[in-house]
């Protein structure tokens, strides 16, 4: 960390913490304009099926309807996530592919109306055998969900780095296991929500709840088949997203279509249950997985076999599967690895980017192998982290560089932390109680480096009174990245956090942007306000040069004045420095413009898998304690650490938040959260049912920052909060291990699977 | 979804409240659940009645039997912060918090709690879900999605009050029309799925009466759920305990099961099985057992069947020995 910052590193409050907690945040929901009809959509009740023909005539007629389309009223544009080739009609063009796909939508005077219309429309079907096991529908004879992938195999990837046979054959311990994840939410708590006016000069203004607003801007422009200038893509705040709302969805296109049919602005906001069966879901996956070990636990060789289940379109999968299979390179050092891939198409609800984006999946299968064969080989599990850990100036097979890497330093300190854990215990305890303490680790992107667009870009607008108006094309999805930009304006300008004011985005008017993911906004969006902060600053240099008579250079901007190096008596406030650019001469109109994307990164092919993706890699450790109730199976997570590397922290409190945020998520992956199907059906849309934990359910938790600077990261910093749900799995679970002895291969770990287990182990006692 | 169409009303007495009820329509208390059921048009009553103008309704005290009189509409917070509450029934001041959520508190009711509807997986389900489906029992068709071929409902029974306050020999009064009458808590409640109290459409349930428990008895109510708040229970175990002051030994027992059928159980055996006995570790086993034989969950929620059963055994045997505890601090 350096010291001597104003605004980077302190624990400032975020700046939309008041609007949001009073209510005053307007979400696209609570949006409204004058003549607006609302809309609903009907979806599909099969989880396959043809569809033969729809019967809007009722529905038009009913009164207070204003329209009703189907996906013959589109131009059939398909979206396909970040892939060139589509595969997902906003609205059903010939067949239905999962219980809740988009069939038909209405535009009426009220919401109820709308719901009324639906029933009016019929729909004839031919049903079509459903899919709904990924194994089975890989299999040769099954069903085609999609006709142009065979065995419904939607993506599919093959990595190999090193000789991995002769490798296993030179290990003293090969074990291999199958590990499965599930289907599971993002958990956001705003719905999806959309509001379009389309107006007589042909320009359509779109406001919605996407973290990556961009995607719906291109999208809008294909799916309308309207020039993409016409398109105005207007942010509100967000929600939540946790990677569910970065594409461009039915809601987002039906109103933008029923505007365009009606001439009125249409609404639409869908409800949770809807978010819950007809929406995204992270991947659940299958993953046979066989490490191979030296007997001093050098890791050696790793295999991987892993079927993704896709569900029924492609969305951002290939980068999802890719991610799932290349980051077994990251945070070990492993010359040898094979990960072999398939996503698979099933007749499920569409699979996506979820925080941590694939990697959750893997590094779960591969923390817990990793205790197991610590346990079988006599070796602490920590000393075998520490031993492969990753460090600074390492390249992986796979091609990443590691540059700023505090993965040892973490390490370390987890072992401290469980030494004072464990001497911190109670003497006396419940005997039918039993604790234990696990860890995991990760490393994790700054911005993946995809194909197609990649930059960010930022616009400084300086105020005569010393304001500051920051516009960027990223969004604050709740992660509190409105505020860290804002800090870094603020630092560059020596102004204060309150002086500037974050415009959110608006693409007639911000810079184009490649969206809120892959934990990119700080690192790559931050280092692009950093250029465009320090473009104002250089033109404001000039100024204050020529007042103060000295060089542009020795301009030094401070505590919101601006004065001459070693001799702060020779300074002006730095409204000041603005007016007289604004007043004096021809007048400058002071505006400054950054853009920014890492140096030298490799598109990587995401079939072979090779190239440096990342222009810096977050690292940590995830310490878990659990207390498991022998009788009746139940878990407590009782305390959490997370030592964490981002870098220089650029708001301590922020990034404290994303981190508990992160682990709470991370812990009712494994301990509770699960989409139950039956036959296709979602049995479980509701937040009653799906459980997601409750602030009840946090426990206490520590957070440590590793003494890193990253070079390329603004101010020193990286990714905070995203990577860390990659590790909290894998210590909750190792922590089970370590108290009852059992390695759960399957999460999540639910009361009545550990009653089971214990169950079995007393069996096998007697 | 917003609130389906209905007249509402809000009378000022009983007697009018239940003049002005038709068979198509409903009393609200609380509206924790009703409302709820409504936007999900679960229920789509018309008129809808609004008891909260009724003071008949509210009030907490002793009655001439010295028995305690909670009025229906009494907030569950109102229940956990009184004062008489505390003193004499602790065991229902400490199983109110157990109850859903701080906010759904505030407003629930125990009336409500009370008449809380069933519940299971396919009846609580999404409209659009739930129309894929052949209509169930529950909503007037031929047949359970939970007990293939089952020739009745087994929606559930969720709330839990009742428990605690059937182990401890509550009664509830009904006033219908023509008369009122008091029926023991039990009795309340009908064991159907589609229909789980005894209330007709014009009657009210106006108030509980609980009779103070008698020395050396002691309470439990033991609540199984995966979260430590809004959850219903996947399971409740609720026991009363008497003892004898002499030898210790079990002068009455009841024993209640809850969450796994659609109303609670009581578990007869298990009175014949303790009364008289001296409660040793190798009785409460057995007692235990009979509970777990005793329950027979089904698949209406996101938990196992099989699972909740086990922890039948489980549950019993903590609340009977919290129960004892319970009496062993308090005599000593």
């Amino acid at each position: 960390m350096k010291e001597g910052y104003v605004n980077i590193g302190k624990r400032l409050p975020r700046i939309d913490g008041i609007v949001k907690a009073t209510g005053e945040a307007k979400f696209a929901g609570d949006l409204s304009l004058p003549g607006m009809l609302h809309g609903k959509i009907l979806r599909s009740p099969h989880p396959h099926a043809r569809v033969l023909c729809i019967h809007t005539d009722k529905a038009k007629r009913l009164s207070g309807v204003r329209a009703v389309v189907t996906g013959k009223e589109t131009v059939g544009f398909k979206a396909g996530g970040i892939s060139t080739v589509g595969d997902e009609p906003y609205l059903a063009l010939d067949k239905v592919r999962f219980i809740g796909d988009g069939v038909a939508a209405v535009a009426a005077i009220d919401e109820e109306t709308a719901e009324e219309a639906l029933d009016l429309i019929e729909v004839e079907y031919e049903e079509l055998p459903a899919l709904l096991d990924p194994v089975a529908a890989m299999n040769e004879d099954a069903p085609l969900i999609h006709d142009h992938a065979p065995q419904n195999i939607s993506f599919k990837t093959d990595l190999s780095y090193g000789d991995v046979d002769k490798a296993f054959e030179e290990c003293d311990y090969v074990r291999q296991d199958r590990f499965e994840t599930p289907p599971i939410r993002h958990g956001f708590i705003e719905p999806h929500a959309a509001l379009a006016s389309w107006d007589h000069s042909r320009r359509l203004t779109f406001w919605g709840s996407k973290q990556s607003p961009y995607f719906t801007y291109r999208n809008m422009s294909k799916a309308l088949n309207v020039p993409l200038s016409r398109i105005r893509v207007v942010q509100p705040y967000i929600g939540g997203g946790f990677g569910g709302k970065n594409e461009m969805f039915n809601v987002d296109f039906c109103a933008a279509l029923l505007s365009q049919k009606t001439g009125r602005p249409v609404k639409i906001v869908v409800s949770q249950g809807e978010v819950l069966f007809a929406y995204r879901q992270r991947h659940p996956a299958i993953i046979d997985l066989k490490t191979g070990l030296k007997k001093d636990g050098t890791l050696h060789a790793l295999e991987a076999h892993i079927i993704a289940d896709g569900g029924a379109y492609l969305s951002i999968g290939a980068l999802s599967l890719y991610l799932m299979c290349v980051f077994f390179c990251i945070p070990y050092r492993l010359p040898n690895m094979r990960a072999k891939g398939y996503r698979v198409y099933t007749n499920t609800q569409p699979s996506c980017a979820m925080r941590g984006h694939g990697v959750p999946q893997s590094r779960f299968a591969a923390e817990v192998q990793l205790d197991i064969a610590a346990k079988e080989m006599g070796l602490d599990p920590i000393d075998i982290r520490l031993k492969n850990a990753l460090k600074p100036g390492e390249t992986t097979p796979n091609g990443f560089k590691i540059t700023s890497c505090g993965l040892e330093e973490s390490i370390t300190e987890s072992k401290r932390i469980i030494a004072r854990w464990i001497d911190e215990r109670p003497k006396e305890s419940d005997p039918k109680k039993k604790s234990g303490i696990g860890v995991g680790c990760y490393g994790y992107v700054c911005g993946p480096r995809m194909a197609g667009h990649n930059t960010a870009g930022a616009v400084i607008k300086v105020h005569e009174d010393g304001g500051i108006s920051l516009f960027t094309g990223s969004t604050d999805a709740g992660q509190g990245s409105d505020t860290i930009l804002s800090q870094i304006a603020a630092e560059v300008l020596g102004v204060r956090l309150e002086d500037v004011r974050y415009g959110m985005v608006d693409s007639d008017m911000t810079p184009v942007d490649t969206g809120t993911f892959g934990s990119r906004v700080t690192f790559i969006t931050g280092n692009a306000v950093r250029v465009a902060a320090e473009d104002v600053r250089n033109q404001l240099s000039e100024v204050a040069a020529s007042a103060l008579e000295a060089n542009p250079g020795d301009i030094v901007f401070k505590d919101r004045k601006v004065y001459v190096i070693g001799s702060p008596d020779r300074s002006m406030p730095f409204s000041k420095l603005v007016k007289i650019a604004q007043y004096s001469g021809t007048g400058k109109t002071i505006l400054g413009r950054g853009y920014w994307a890492p140096e030298g990164l490799e598109v990587p092919n995401f079939e072979t898998g090779r190239g440096n993706m990342s222009g810096a890699y977050s690292f940590g450790t995830q310490v878990a304690e659990v207390e498991v109730d022998t009788d009746t199976g139940m878990i407590k997570v009782t305390r959490m650490a997370m030592i964490h590397d981002c870098g220089q922290p650029i708001n301590e409190m922020l990034v404290e938040g994303q981190l508990e945020g992160s682990a709470i998520g991370g812990l009712g992956h494994a301990l509770a959260e699960e989409i139950i199907r039956k036959e296709g059906q979602t049995m479980n849309p509701s937040f009653l049912e799906y459980r997601i934990p409750t602030s009840l359910d946090a426990c206490q938790m520590e957070i440590h920052h590793t003494e890193t600077y990253d070079e390329v990261g603004p101010f020193g910093a990286k990714e905070s909060g995203e990577g860390i749900q990659v590790a909290v799995v894998p210590a909750i679970v190792n922590a089970i291990y370590n108290a009852i002895g059992v390695p759960f291969k399957r999460i999540p770990v639910t009361p009545d699977v550990v009653f089971n287990a214990l169950k079995g182990i007393g069996q096998k006692e007697v | 979804m917003g609130l389906p169409k209905f007249q509402y009303v809000a009378p000022h007495n009983i007697a009018k409240a239940i003049s002005l009820q038709k068979r198509s329509g409903k009393f609200l208390a609380g509206g924790t659940d009703l409302l709820v059921a409504m936007k999900a048009r679960i229920a789509c009553p018309d008129p809808l009645i609004d008891l909260n103008l009724i003071s008949g309704l509210k009030g907490v005290g002793w009655d001439k039997k010295k028995r305690l009189r909670v009025g229906a509409l009494t907030t569950l917070t109102q229940v956990k912060e009184n004062s008489i509450i505390q003193k004499h029934f602790p065991v229902l001041s400490q199983t109110v918090p157990l109850v859903s959520t701080p906010q759904l508190r505030n407003m629930g009711t125990v009336g409500g709690n009370l008449c809380l509807d069933t519940r299971c997986y396919y009846y609580n389900q999404v409209v659009f879900l739930k129309k894929r489906w052949e209509p169930c029992f529950k909503i007037g068709g031929k047949t359970c999605h939970v007990v293939r071929g089952g020739d009745s409902c087994y929606a559930v029974y969720s709330g839990d009050l009742a428990l605690p306050l059937i182990a401890l020999g509550a009664k509830v009064k009904v006033i219908g029309a023509h008369a009122a009458r008091e029926i023991g808590l039990q009795r309340f409640f009908t064991g159907s799925g589609i229909r789980p109290n005894i209330l007709k459409f014009n009657e009210i349930l106006s108030e509980i009466l609980i009779p103070p428990p008698p020395e050396h008895s002691g309470f439990s109510y033991q609540k199984l759920r995966l979260r430590d708040t809004i959850d219903f229970p996947l399971l409740g175990v609720s026991v009363f305990l008497n003892l004898e002051e002499r030898n210790g030994r079990c002068k009455d027992i009841c024993l209640v099961l809850g969450a796994i059928g659609p109303s609670p159980l009581i578990v007869e055996e298990a009175t014949q099985l303790i009364r008289g006995n001296e409660l040793t570790p190798k009785l409460i086993e057995e007692v235990s057992r009979i509970a777990w034989k005793a329950a027979h969950p089904v698949a209406n929620t996101a938990s196992s069947p099989g699972y909740r059963k086990e922890m039948v055994r489980v549950l019993t045997r903590n609340a009977i020995e919290e129960a004892l505890n319970r009496i062993k601090n308090a005599d000593a």
